[in-house]
């Protein structure tokens, strides 16, 4: 029962750290990511194959954090005369095309059967490097959203245009978010690896996006706090799905698909009852007292 | 009077659809320049161009002589092009003294002294800085959304349709405080409106579209209003 306890507080951290990745780019900024999987495969594949090359952890690690931020400007330079549709699009896109040449790469990438990830030595050690892992994130995200930085993207997020008008250059902040969204999704990504001991392109799914998006939508975009609480909440009821499977007489395939269905119903009931999410971003009149 | 904001030849529009054809359109220092035209004749699509929010496709834009009809509208703020929308003008969600403060994002260190003079402009802006963007009524926010892009200290001001939805009264003191900036900061201003006769009352030269080409244009003090309802059958310009 620890074992099983610790499992599931290890990946709930390494989702919730997914999660607060996504709520930076949509919650705070508005930029609509279809494709939030594709730095976490970046950084569990960047562990994968430095480990199959006989490299230490260390160096996957380094890879993924460098290459992660050079994907995110990859994907959104090109984006940055369309709308936020057509980023959502193209983020899907790029998702589908990494874990599609991950699969077609057997010789670099293991192709279909994947590659395999030394383990940490433990399971505690893998829980600490994962809360630690969320601890950093939620700094980070909080300082972010409390800075003049984080207003500037919630600016954005409100209107683009008029801020553009008024001299910001958004691509800028933009890319600079996204980059260190991509960043902390990778190092989730490599935690994942090094957990799992396995990386293989049925992990990066676009399933997965959605339910990091169930997370963020059920917790509250815009709110630290609230998308850790909806990754808490989604995980657990993941995790409960095997119990469920034991009491009822069904197979396991289809208390999986009744999991995601789950997961579709919390989002259709979410958007039409409590858009805001469980936990709402604060709507603060600003400075009211300073002036 | 120089020259400082052309388009010369300038095709224009949004994605496939092209709204100005072969427009020239030159605003001069020291005046005012009215755009008037019936509703869908590409008015407020002459200030989007100018401030690099549409798909130029032909022609080019010049500001102070220099080329920048590729350049991003956030380059062209920084340049001195100061663009007032006629709707979606202001945060909403924000107070109205962190809406100035995003005006001031260009030059932070003048931005307590310029705040004085748009206060000094719009009193009423000042009695309600601390309460949210999206309470003001239409006449506030538009003198809100005058005094942001006012404290970016532009070199030209674009209005775009400064008039709609206000009461004759809001609109007789926004339009009283136009001609103040105008005189006062001696900025050059292209106003686009629907109220001809507002427009023709501030304005020195007036440019008339149909459909996206020039129609006319002319010093104001020359325009007769029943040649402009010549010029416009299909109807959208307020005479009165």
């Amino acid at each position: 029962m620890i074992d099983f306890a610790i499992y599931s507080v290890t990946v709930i951290a390494i989702w919730s750290v997914l999660a607060l990745s996504l709520n930076l780019q949509f919650g705070m900024t508005g930029l609509v990511n279809f494709g939030q999987i594709l730095p976490f495969a970046i950084g569990s594949y960047a562990a994968g194959i430095g480990a199959s090359l006989g490299y230490p952890w260390w160096v996957g690690a380094t890879a993924a954090l460098i290459f992660a931020p050079l994907f995110s400007l990859a994907v959104i330079l090109p984006a940055q005369r369309l709308s936020q549709d057509y980023w959502a699009l193209i983020t899907l896109g790029a998702a589908e095309i990494f874990r599609l040449t991950m699969l077609n790469t057997p010789s670099f990438a293991g192709g279909a059967d994947g590659l395999n990830v030394p383990r940490f030595g433990d399971s505690l050690t893998a829980l600490y490097v994962s809360l630690g892992l969320l601890a950093v994130s939620f700094f980070f995200a909080e300082r972010v959203s409390r800075s003049p930085f984080g207003r500037m993207l919630r600016v954005l997020r409100e209107d683009e245009v008029l801020a553009s008008t008024l001299g910001r250059n958004p691509i800028r902040y933009q890319a600079s978010i996204s980059a260190a969204a991509w960043i902390m999704a990778a190092a989730a990504g490599v935690a994942y690896g090094h957990f799992s001991g396995y990386v293989a392109p049925t992990s990066f799914t676009v399933t997965e996006t959605f339910i990091i998006w169930t997370a963020v939508i059920l917790g509250g975009p815009g709110r630290n706090i609230g998308v850790v609480c909806g990754a808490i909440i989604i995980q657990l009821l993941g995790v409960s799905s095997r119990f469920v499977a034991q009491w009822v007489d069904l197979p396991s395939d289809l208390i999986a698909n009744l999991r995601l269905a789950s997961f579709g119903l919390i989002l259709v009931v979410m958007f039409i009852y409590r858009p805001q999410g469980l936990i709402p971003e604060a709507r603060e009149v600003h400075d009211a007292e300073r002036d | 009077m120089t020259e400082i904001l052309s388009l010369n030849n300038v095709t224009a529009g949004y994605g496939l659809i092209t709204v100005l054809n072969d427009l020239s359109i030159s605003l001069r220092s020291g005046e005012i320049l009215a755009v008037l035209g019936a509703n869908g004749c590409g008015k407020s699509t002459v200030l989007k161009t100018a401030m690099g929010l549409t798909r130029v496709t032909e022609g080019a834009l010049t500001l102070e002589g220099q080329q920048i009809t590729q350049m991003p509208a956030h380059e062209r703020a920084a340049r001195g092009l100061g663009y007032v929308p006629q709707n979606r003008n202001v945060f909403s969600d924000m107070t109205v003294m962190d809406n100035l403060r995003m005006g001031a994002f260009l030059r932070p260190k003048q931005f307590a002294r310029e705040l004085e003079e748009v206060f000094n402009l719009f009193p009423r802006i000042k009695e309600r800085r601390n309460e949210k963007a999206g309470n003001l009524s239409g006449g506030e926010r538009r003198m809100l959304s005058i005094g942001l892009t006012l404290l970016l200290k532009p070199k030209i001001l674009l209005l775009d349709e400064p008039s709609s939805d206000l009461s004759p009264a809001m609109v007789d003191r926004v339009f009283q405080s136009i001609c103040e900036i105008h005189e006062t900061l001696s900025i050059p201003i292209l106003l686009v409106e629907q109220n001809v006769n507002k427009a023709l009352e501030i304005s020195k030269r007036v440019c008339v579209l149909v459909r996206g080409r020039q129609a006319l244009d002319a010093a104001a003090s020359d325009i007769d209003t029943k040649h402009l309802h010549a010029l416009f059958m299909d109807g959208g310009v307020r005479t009165s």
